[in-house]
């Protein structure tokens, strides 16, 4: 992706994402951090504000729950007059503003003998002290809750709280406490009946109204059976509990708050808010001696509204700041890289060719100055090697245009044309010549010395290139002047002859092996003379192959020795010459194996049968190429293939 | 090709080991010649590892052998194989070159 990009959207886009990484990384600690920080306060914070309220109202609670003690305290007393009795519970009720109204409800003749229901009740109407007795049979007070159960309980109990209907409809609970007397420690001590007060739980409303949790958050008040005492929506008061709301919501984590919170229990919770949906946070705790539970919700949001705010700066600030970054970082690198830039286009020209292009100034000696410096150097070198490089491209041009003409030169000096004698009937020729390199040091030559005999030659000079095809020409324009002037002679005295001529200053020790024989058309008789050289392959009319294995002494040019001597045969119409040089049977393949002449007879004997010179020749050479295939050719190919047909000479 | 010398009963030995061919002949000169220069007279040349000869090896051959001659050395060859002795024999040069069978014939002609 990054490929195509410039350095310095390269160098930007790292940098700028490694700072991004390492911002990513710390501020996500620092908000998680900050986060159960905030947290851990809140809950601490909740958790003290639900203990401060439960204390305030169970100090309430308990202060109220002293009045029965103290009317207890008057049977403890001895007062066991009605009167006074009466009297004392109006004063009671009247003194405590906080009562409503107090009963005490003896059992079966504990007050009064033989009465079996006793029960004065005090309470305020209209600011009137009221008397009343619930001693009506239809009442019958002793099977009523508020007098079983602290009874069976044998301790005080608070009742669930009701709508006082004749009291103004306010909410009201009643504490119920079982007496005993005498207390003497003499007399048995039995109990003798329930004390109640009822009070008003109006002002518990206010306790919770003047909560104050973050800005939605609120408290709320559970009966013992999970009855709303207090809750923000006045329709749940006294009329929902949180078990009817987690029912209708389908909320199992409400109804398991409910469960806790009647249980008694202690703790926090992270719930969805059933009213607005969204997720709060928890706290509750029970009032010991009313059973009651009271919780705090707390929601999320506004507990980490701080938090949000915070981070919402923190990321205009990253975002701004990386802006910052990102515009220095450009600056910076495109400052770096602007000399590589200059630099890349100057070598752009260079590269098309243009070795003048100027290089950009560079001062710095950091690493883009010196690369700037190599360049130059390199762009110096470059410029002087193309132009040696040209230079010496035009030499070889040359040389290679002079070695061509040489070439055609070096053919033009042997024949070429063949039929060479289209108007004779008793003789064919064909010859090849194929240098390895642009000229070579093979040769060979044939003529008619007169009308009835042909001279003929093939020679392989030492070595190869222009040294040889310089030696070459000397050989064959020797041949041809030493027959011309002596026609007579035996080919062993013109190449005696030819000899002494190669080996006058003949310093770089050059030599040619050659041979060259006279043929007599008429008569078939054949003299040669072998000086060094490959011996020919003579394939008869019945298809024999022989060879001409005399060889008469060194090659020409290595020294003067001994005259060269003149073998003789004579040979039938229908036989065929054929010479060749070493570039036959020394042709190499790829393998480093030569041709040999085993090969070359191989080749012959299947020719054995074929007249045309030609044919036999191009066979040969066939052979060769198929052996060699692409090894590169080593030496020179030559071949030169006589065919003697005989008779008469009979112009055609 | 590779050219080792080395002295022996008064004659420089001389290996040749490779081939003796167009690409590898002037080098061959060029060493032999410096040798040659260098005051050497007897020269006895160990053809046991020349494995091919061509024409331009038998040229400076040739001439190693006329440049010694001329000063009243001697060039000796030995250990020639087959195909090698082959070439000499086409051009006669077996006549031309004193060729014994080994090292110890070498040195006895030299004695």
């Amino acid at each position: 992706m990054l490929k195509n990009r410039s350095l310095r959207f390269k160098l930007s886009a790292f940098i700028l994402t490694g700072t991004i990484l390492v911002a990513a990384v710390l501020f996500s600690y620092y908000y998680s951090v900050s986060r159960k920080l905030i947290l851990e306060s809140a809950l601490t914070n909740a958790r003290h504000l639900t203990m401060e309220t439960v204390n305030s109202v169970e100090n309430v609670f308990r202060s109220t729950a002293k009045i029965p003690e103290n009317l207890v305290y008057v049977f403890e007393t001895g007062v066991t007059d009605e009167k006074a009795l009466y009297r004392f519970m109006e004063t009671v009720v009247k003194n405590n503003t906080e009562l409503f109204g107090s009963a005490i409800a003896f059992e079966p003749g504990a007050m009064v003998p033989g009465v079996e229901r006793f029960a004065p009740y005090f309470y305020k109407n209209n600011g009137q002290i009221v008397y009343s007795n619930l001693s009506d049979p239809a009442y019958n007070y002793h099977l009523q809750d508020w007098y079983q159960i602290p009874k069976e309980l044998n301790k005080p109990v608070w009742s669930e709280p009701y709508f006082d209907e004749g009291g103004g409809d306010i909410i009201m609970a009643t504490y119920s406490v079982p007496f005993r007397w005498p207390n003497d420690g003499v007399n048995e001590n039995k109990f003798r009946g329930i004390i109640t007060i009822d009070i008003s739980l109006v002002w518990l409303k206010q306790v919770f109204e003047e909560l104050s949790i973050y800005e939605t958050g609120y408290g709320f008040l559970l009966s013992q059976s999970g009855k709303f005492l207090v809750h923000p929506d006045p329709d749940n008061v006294m009329n929902a509990s949180i078990f009817d709301i987690a029912e209708l919501q389908q909320d199992e984590k409400l109804r398991e708050l409910g469960r806790k919170m009647v249980r008694g229990q202690t703790g926090f919770m992270n719930i969805i808010e059933p009213v607005t949906g969204q997720e709060v946070y928890l706290c509750f705790a029970p009032f010991p001696s009313s059973g009651y539970s009271m919780g705090i919700v707390i929601p999320t949001a506004e507990l980490f509204a701080g938090l949000t705010r915070l981070n919402r700066n923190v990321a205009i600030i990253a975002v701004l700041g990386l802006l910052a970054l990102f515009g220095v970082i450009s600056l910076i690198s495109g400052r770096i890289t602007e000399p590589i830039r200059r630099l890349s286009g100057a070598t752009t020209l260079i590269g098309q060719g243009d070795f003048n292009a100027v290089l950009p100034k560079i001062d710095t000696n950091d690493e883009i100055g010196q690369l700037m410096r190599s360049f130059e150097t390199m762009q110096i070198a470059l410029a002087e090697y193309i132009e040696n490089l040209k230079k010496t491209t035009a030499d070889k041009e040359k040389i290679e245009g002079e070695l061509r003409i040489a070439h055609d030169i070096q053919m033009s000096i042997i024949p070429r044309t063949f039929p060479p004698f289209p108007d004779r009937s008793d003789v064919d020729i064909y010859g090849i010549l194929e240098s390895a390199k642009a000229v070579g040091g093979d040769l060979y030559d044939f003529f008619l010395l007169d009308e009835n005999r042909l001279g003929a030659a093939i020679g392989d000079v030492s070595g190869k290139g222009v040294p040889a095809s310089l030696f070459m020409a000397v050989t064959r324009t020797l041949l041809r002047a030493k027959s011309m002037n002596m026609k007579n002679a035996s080919p062993g005295k013109i190449v005696t002859s030819m000899d002494i001529d190669l080996c006058t200053e003949n310093d770089a020790s050059m030599f040619v092996t050659f041979f060259y024989f006279i043929l007599n058309l008429k008569t078939g008789e054949l003299e040669y003379c072998n000086a060094g050289h490959n011996p020919p392959f003579v394939l008869d009319e019945d298809g024999e192959i022989t060879a001409i294995d005399t060889v008469h002494g060194f090659p020409l040019g290595v020294m003067e020795a001994e005259p060269y001597e003149t073998g003789k045969i004579k040979i039938r119409p229908g036989t065929r010459i054929v010479l060749y040089t070493d570039g036959v049977t020394e042709a190499e393949n790829e393998a480093r194996e030569l041709f040999k002449e085993k090969r070359l007879l191989e080749t012959l004997k299947l020719m054995k049968d074929v007249q045309d010179p030609k044919e036999i020749t191009l066979a040969v050479k066939k052979a060769v190429k198929e052996f060699t295939l692409e090894a590169e050719q080593s030496d020179d190919l030559t071949m030169l293939v006589i065919n003697y047909l005989g008779g008469n000479y009979t112009s055609k | 090709m590779e050219l080792k010398f080395y002295q022996e009963n008064n004659a420089t030995i001389i290996e040749i080991i490779g081939s003796l061919d167009t690409m590898t002949a002037p080098e061959y000169e060029k060493q032999m010649i410096e040798m040659i220069d260098g005051g050497s007279t007897v020269f006895i040349a160990d053809c046991t590892q020349l494995d091919y000869i061509s024409s331009s090896g038998l040229r400076v051959l040739l001439m190693t052998l006329k440049n010694i001659s001329n000063k009243g050395g001697k060039f000796i060859l030995f250990g020639m194989q087959e195909p090698v002795f082959e070439v000499f024999k086409i051009c006669r040069f077996d006549n031309l070159f004193t060729i014994v069978a080994d090292k110890s014939a070498a040195l006895q002609s030299i004695a």
